[in-house]
């Protein structure tokens, strides 16, 4: 960076600065000086994000020497040709300023995602050294997933919102057997919606 | 082997929109006793997306009533108006309207993960006479600690419940009733919640590390009601180290995590670790405050200029409420993995500042301190020049 760059940046900002001042300078109306209440209400704003949305295991197919392939987010391949090891689950974060319950639900079952004798299941823990962001998250084994929202599983009663200890992560398995490739092979897509109260 | 290819690609892929958040008008507003035909208005503002569908979710006996005004459905952030109109009758009980916002995405297409929120209100039909529900809640405590235990009640009765209180009892894991703690008696008016509590003393009852299980009765005027059980841990002060990385490379800068679970029932600050590493020098971690009954993390970088290939003894000291608990762990000692994204992983190489960077920061420095200076200097002349001319004294 050149010193005449440099100085440019500098005598721009100064310029700013100065401006902004001279422009916030109170000015004299014709308003007499009066005293008055001003009510604040703060309102809660409840938010969930995820901070990893994404799973994504690729492209690949059933071993038929074994003939059931297993994939979840926590490094397993087993039964497998092709597809990627992944050991991120999804992370759910709340970014509000309060507490929220949080439900689950996915957009699809296990035979209509992959087949049937298919499954697809989750389980919720808290994200890493982020222990105290729920006291009890669930399920804590992998369960089957739960389709609509009014099945919808609530993973945490209460999931706190300090940034330290305020967010979930969200482990997936499924198991494809032969039986259900045979039947309709091709790309297979599942939402899922995490939603706050 | 024969293998038979049926190609899947399973995506489970965000939109590119993963938040979405909702401000809500106070609770207390959005709790509502039942009235025929009352009315009832509420604006939400729906935020931190680009596309939000608004949508209402309500028992069936309340949902014609309510209307959501939404000028712009599946846009960005926004407000939206909410109308309700009770109908004229509704069965005692408590009914709940969920008012939230649902990413949504242009043109659908590829499916991925949704965030969704939701706001509720809640409309509560008193019942005739009185009608509690309550609910106990337990806390773990430490060992000669105590703690406090709950029972929250919410009177939904139409009348006032003259006499209300709790009785607890203890029971260690083997089912044995090793205790009993009653709360103070109280009362409680029509549509009222208030909380009963009563405090356990772990040393009272010489309760030992391990878990318990508190059943609660609930008792009101003179009636009781069903049991609520809870389970509850008693914890020592003692922290474990439970596991560490198992691999450090040779010849440059390792990332090196001691993993401790605390066994107390309350948080630890400043817990600490050192590493004593075979070339006697002592790497010592940040401090860290770990939660109640909490896995956590330590972390320290150890130089592994010139060690030896192989096995290799870490002694691993973790320090904690003024007292510590050491370990000897073995650890893999590895030539450094080709570069790659699992190999940054494990080593990581600190983190160097150029000449450009040291620079840089040193121009944006000093064009701060300039602007500080040239603000102080103009509030200065302001102070000096009054908006408002001064008060003469009156003329006699």
């Amino acid at each position: 960076m050149s010193i005449k760059f440099a100085m440019v940046i500098l005598l721009s900002m100064l310029a700013v600065g100065t401006m902004i001042l001279y422009m916030t300078k109170p000015t004299i109306t014709g308003f007499a000086t009066t005293t008055g209440n001003t009510t604040v209400v703060v309102s809660s704003t409840s938010s969930v994000r995820f901070a990893v949305a994404s799973v994504d295991w690729g492209t690949g197919s059933v071993n038929t020497t074994v003939g059931t392939c297993t994939l979840n987010t926590e490094s397993v391949k087993t039964g497998c040709t092709g597809f990627t090891v992944v050991s991120q689950g999804l992370i759910l974060e709340n970014d509000g300023n309060a507490n929220i319950s949080v439900t689950l639900y996915s957009n699809v079952s296990a035979a209509q995602f992959i087949g049937n004798g298919a499954t697809f299941q989750w389980k919720v823990t808290n994200n890493g050294t982020e222990t105290g962001s729920c006291t009890t998250p669930t399920p804590s084994s992998y369960s089957p997933v739960n389709v609509s929202v009014a099945n919808a599983t609530t993973i945490c009663s209460s999931l706190g919102y300090p940034d330290a200890n305020d967010s979930l992560r969200v482990d997936l398995n499924i198991t494809i057997p032969l039986a259900a490739v045979t039947s309709s092979s091709g790309l297979r897509l599942a939402s899922i919606t995490a939603t706050g109260t | 082997m024969r293998k038979l290819f049926f190609f899947f690609i399973f995506l489970i892929i965000l939109p590119g929109i993963v938040a979405v958040g909702i401000q809500s008008p106070p609770k207390d507003t959005r709790i509502v006793v039942f009235e025929p035909y009352k009315e009832l208005a509420y604006t939400f503002n729906l935020v931190n997306a680009d596309y939000i569908h608004s949508y209402k979710n309500a028992p069936p006996e309340l949902d014609s009533g309510i209307q959501i005004i939404d000028t712009a459905q599946d846009s960005g952030p926004r407000s939206i108006a909410v109308n309700i109109i009770l109908p004229e009758t509704l069965a005692p009980g408590k009914y709940v309207i969920y008012i939230g916002g649902k990413e949504t995405r242009p043109g659908g297409g590829t499916v991925g993960g949704v965030a969704a929120i939701q706001s509720a209100i809640t409309i509560i039909s008193l019942y005739q006479g009185i009608y509690p529900e309550y609910l106990f809640t337990t806390t773990d405590v430490g060992v000669n600690q105590t703690s406090t235990f709950s029972m929250t009640v919410h009177n939904y009765g139409s009348q006032t419940i003259t006499a209300m209180h709790a009785v607890i009892d203890i029971y260690s894991s083997d089912n044995t009733r090793v205790g009993t703690i009653t709360t103070s008696i109280d009362t409680l008016g029509s549509n009222e919640e208030k909380t009963l509590q009563a405090t356990l003393d772990a040393a009272k009852f010489n309760l030992q590390p391990g878990t318990y299980k508190a059943v609660a009765k609930f008792i009101s005027d003179g009636k009781e009601y069903p049991v609520q059980e809870r389970e509850f841990r008693v914890g020592s002060l003692k922290v474990d180290i439970v596991d560490w990385t198992p691999i450090i490379y040779v010849n440059t800068t390792n990332k090196f995590q001691v993993f401790i679970s605390s066994d107390w029932a309350s948080p630890i600050e400043n817990v600490y670790a050192k590493i004593y590493t075979p070339d006697k020098k002592v790497v010592k971690t940040p401090n860290l405050d770990v939660n109640k009954f909490q896995r956590a993390a330590l972390e320290g970088y150890i130089e592994t200029t010139n060690y030896p290939l192989g096995k290799t003894q870490l002694d691993i000291e973790v320090f904690y409420a003024s007292t510590s608990v050491r370990k000897t762990v073995q650890v893999d000692v590895a030539q450094a993995p080709p570069s790659s994204a699992g190999a940054k992983a494990e080593v990581e190489e600190p983190k160097q500042v150029g000449m450009n960077t040291t620079t840089l920061l040193i121009i944006i420095g000093g064009i701060l301190v300039l602007i500080l200076i040239n603000i102080l200097v103009f509030k200065k002349k302001t102070n000096s020049s009054p908006t408002t001319p001064p008060v003469k004294p009156p003329k006699i």
